[in-house]
C-alpha cells in the first residue's frame, strides 16, 4: 500500500474513545495501550514502548545540546558516536514495537481480496515467513555479537558488541510478538483485535 | 539474469502482502541458498544494522517529530486562515486556499499524508459546503499534499541524499522552484475549475487589518521554516542538527505559545514518532542488505550495459526512469520505491551524464505522483476518507489536476535548471 511515511492504520492511535470519555478526573494513559495479550506479552511491549520514548527523547536532547555547543564554537565528540549507537537501538526496538501494532509496510491490496479461511491461511504463512527470517536474525545476529567482543567504539570506548546486541534483541522481542499473532490467527481473531485498533 | 530473478522473486514475495522488511531479507538470504552462493549471512545482516546507523539518518525521526507535532495543533488551522485571507477573493477561491495551504505547511511538515490530513480535515467540509463536489475536493487535496515532498523538510530528500551522497543543503534548494509551479499549475486548474462549475466564485477580500491579524497567529509556525532552512542554506547546521532545533522550537511553540498539546502528549508523540521512523529504517537497512548482494554480483554494471543499448541518450534515459517509477509506484510506497531504484539509478545517471541533484527531484516529484495515483495511494486514500467520496469519482476528478501535474513532471525532468538555478543562486 501506497502511504508514505505511515504505513497502514499504523500511526500510534490517539487515546481511544473509552480515553475521552472518562471524565475529567481520569487521565488518558502517557502510552496508547497495545493490543490485549497474556501479561508477559503485554508487559515486554510496555517496556520496548518507554525504551522507544526514552532513547528517542535522549537523541533530541542531545543533538539539541550539541547544537548549542556548536552555536558557542565547541562540538562534543562523542555525542555523534552515541546517537549512532542509541539510533541502532531505537532502530530494532521500534520495529519491534511498530509489529505489535501491524505497523510495518507491507502491500495489501491482494491480500484483502481473499477472506475466511483462505485469508487467514495466507496471514499464518506471512507470518511463519516473518518468523523464519527473525529467526535467522536473532541467530546470525548473536554470531556477529560473540564475534566483534574485541571491537571497541573509537571515542565513547564501549564494545562494540553493545551496539550490535540491537540486532538481536530487537528481533528476539518481535519473534515474541508476531509468535503471538500467529497464534491468534491460528485461532480466528480477526486483524482489527489483533492490533488494538 | 541474476537482477531478474532478484527482482521477480522480491516482487512476488512482496505482493503476496509480506511485510517489505522480510521480503527483502529473504530474498537476498534465498538468493544465496538458491544460487549456491559462497556470501556469509554475516555480511549481509552487517549490512542491514550498518543501513541503520548512520547520523545523517538521525535527522528522519526528527523531521516527522517537529512536523507531527506541529500537525497535532492548530498550526494547519492558522495557515488556512492566512491563506483565505490572502486568496480566498479569487474565483475558485477556496482551491487557490487549498494550494497555498499545503504549500505553506509542506513547508513546516516533510509529510505529503501529513499535510493532506491536517490541511484536508480542516478546508474538505467548507469546500463541499460551498458547492465543490466531493470528488474535486478529495482530488485537489490528495494532489496538493504531495507539495510537501519538494519543499525543503522533505524526508524523500533525506534518504535521497544519504544514498547519492548529494547534499542535503543542494538538494532542499532544488525542490523549491519545482514545488511552486506545481502550486502554480495547481492553482490555474483550481480557477479553470471554479469559472467553469461556478461553484466558488470567491469571497471578499479580507481588509489589511484581517490579513495582518491572520499573519501574526501563523507567524511562530512559519518562522520554524525559516529558521530550519535558513540554518541549512547559510551551511550553519547540518540537517540532522536544525531538525534537533526544529523540534524544540514546535515543542516551545506547541506547548508554551498556542497550548494545543500539553506535556502528557509529548511520550505519546515520541513514540509514534520514532515507531514510523523505525518502520522505515529497517526497510532502508534491508535494501542496503539487498544492495549489498547485488553490488557483489556486479547487477548494477550489467543493469547499466542493458540500459545503455535500450536508452541510448538522455532524454530516453529520463523517459525510461520517469515510467519505471510511475509503475513502481502504483504499488511501493515512495520511500521503498525510492531505496529500491536509487542505487540502480545512481550509476546509471552518470553514464548518462545526469546531474544527481537534478535526478534526486525528479525522482521525488514521481514519487509524489505515485501517492495519488488511482487505484491505491496514501493521499489518496487520506482524502477520499476525509471527503467520503469514491475512488472512481475521484479517479474522473484527478484528470484535469494529473494533466497539469505529469506535464509539470515532463517540464521538470527536461528542464534541469528549474532544480539547479536557485542552487547556483544561493551557493554562488
Amino acid at each position: 500500500m501506497n502511504r508514505g511515511l505511515e504505513p497502514e492504520g499504523e500511526r500510534v492511535a490517539h487515546g481511544g474513545p473509552a480515553a475521552g470519555n472518562a471524565g475529567p478526573r481520569m487521565r488518558r494513559p502517557l502510552l496508547p495501550p497495545g493490543p490485549a495479550a497474556p501479561l508477559p506479552i503485554g508487559v515486554l511491549g510496555a517496556a520496548i514502548d518507554w525504551a522507544v520514548v526514552a532513547l528517542g527523547a535522549a537523541m533530541v536532547a542531545l543533538v539539541f545540546v550539541n547544537v548549542v555547543f556548536h552555536v558557542f564554537g565547541r562540538d562534543v565528540a562523542w555525542t555523534t558516536e552515541l546517537c549512532e549507537f542509541m539510533m541502532v537501538w531505537v532502530t530494532f526496538l521500534g520495529g519491534a514495537a511498530a509489529t505489535r501494532r501491524g505497523a510495518h509496510m507491507r502491500i495489501t491490496e491482494f491480500l484483502d481480496k481473499l477472506s475466511g479461511p483462505p485469508r487467514r491461511l495466507a496471514d499464518a504463512a506471512v507470518q511463519a515467513l516473518a518468523l523464519v527470517v527473525l529467526g535467522l536474525l536473532v541467530w546470525f545476529g548473536l554470531g556477529i555479537v560473540a564475534a566483534s567482543r574485541g571491537n571497541i567504539l573509537t571515542v565513547l570506548d564501549w564494545p562494540m558488541a553493545w551496539q550490535y546486541l540491537s540486532l538481536p534483541v530487537g528481533s528476539a522481542a518481535t519473534f515474541v510478538f508476531v509468535a503471538w499473532d500467529l497464534a491468534q490467527i491460528l485461532r480466528g481473531v480477526p486483524a482489527a483485535e489483533r492490533y488494538g485498533r | 539474469m541474476f537482477a531478474v530473478n532478484v527482482f521477480v522473486a522480491f516482487f512476488v514475495i512482496a505482493l503476496a502482502g509480506v511485510p517489505l522488511v522480510y521480503a527483502l531479507l529473504v530474498t537476498t538470504v534465498g538468493m544465496i541458498w538458491a544460487k549456491g552462493l559462497s556470501h556469509p549471512l554475516e555480511t549481509i545482516f552487517l549490512a542491514y544494522i550498518g543501513g541503520v546507523e548512520p547520523f545523517i539518518l538521525i535527522a528522519v525521526p526528527l523531521f516527522v517529530f517537529a512536523g507531527e507535532l506541529l500537525s497535532q495543533g492548530g498550526v494547519g488551522r492558522r495557515i488556512v486562515e492566512l491563506a483565505r485571507v490572502l486568496f480566498g477573493f479569487l474565483p475558485g477561491g477556496l482551491g487557490v486556499v487549498t494550494v497555498a495551504s499545503c504549500l505553506m505547511f509542506g513547508g513546516v511538515s516533510g509529510s505529503a499524508i501529513a499535510d493532506t490530513a491536517a490541511i484536508g480535515s480542516l478546508i474538505i467540509p467548507t469546500m463541499i459546503e460551498r458547492g465543490y463536489s466531493r470528488a474535486f475536493a478529495a482530488a485537489l487535496l490528495a494532489v496538493a499534499g504531495t507539495l510537501a515532498l519538494l519543499m525543503p523538510l522533505s524526508i524523500p530528500f533525506l534518504v535521497y541524499a544519504f544514498i547519492s551522497g548529494v547534499s542535503m543543503r543542494t538538494l532542499s534548494m532544488s525542490g523549491v522552484i519545482p514545488a511552486f509551479i506545481s502550486a502554480a499549475a495547481l492553482v490555474a486548474v483550481c480557477v479553470w475549475y471554479g469559472r467553469k462549475t461556478g461553484c466558488d466564485s470567491g469571497s471578499e477580500r479580507a481588509s489589511r487589518a484581517e490579513i495582518w491579524r491572520a499573519f501574526r497567529a501563523a507567524g511562530p509556525a512559519l518562522v520554524m521554516p525559516v529558521i530550519i532552512v535558513g540554518g541549512i542554506w547559510s551551511g550553519y547546521f547540518t540537517p540532522t542538527e536544525s531538525a534537533a532545533v526544529a523540534v524544540v522550537y514546535g515543542l516551545a511553540v506547541s506547548l508554551f505559545l498556542y497550548g494545543d498539546i500539553t506535556w502528557r502528549d509529548v511520550p505519546r508523540l515520541v513514540l509514534s514518532a520514532f515507531q514510523t521512523s523505525a518502520v522505515v529504517m529497517l526497510v532502508l537497512g534491508a535494501t542496503a542488505a539487498m544492495a549489498w548482494l547485488l553490488t557483489a554480483e556486479q547487477v548494477a554494471m550489467q543493469l547499466a550495459e542493458w540500459v545503455k543499448v535500450v536508452a541510448q541518450q538522455q532524454w530516453m534515459f529520463l523517459l525510461l526512469v520517469n515510467l519505471a517509477l510511475l509503475l513502481l509506484g502504483i504499488f511501493i510506497e515512495p520511500l521503498p520505491a525510492l531505496l529500491l531504484t536509487a542505487p540502480l539509478f545512481l550509476p546509471l545517471a552518470k553514464v548518462f551524464n545526469v546531474d544527481l541533484v537534478h535526478l534526486g527531484v525528479v525522482m521525488t516529484a514521481n514519487l509524489a505522483i505515485a501517492l495519488y495515483t488511482p487505484p491505491v495511494g496514501g493521499t489518496l486514500f487520506v482524502a477520499a476518507k476525509l471527503a467520503n467520496a469514491g475512488i472512481g469519482a475521484i479517479t474522473r476528478a484527478l484528470v484535469p489536476l494529473m494533466t497539469a501535474t505529469v506535464l509539470v513532471l515532463i517540464l521538470i525532468t527536461y528542464v534541469p535548471a528549474l532544480s539547479t538555478t536557485l542552487v547556483r543562486l544561493i551557493l554562488n
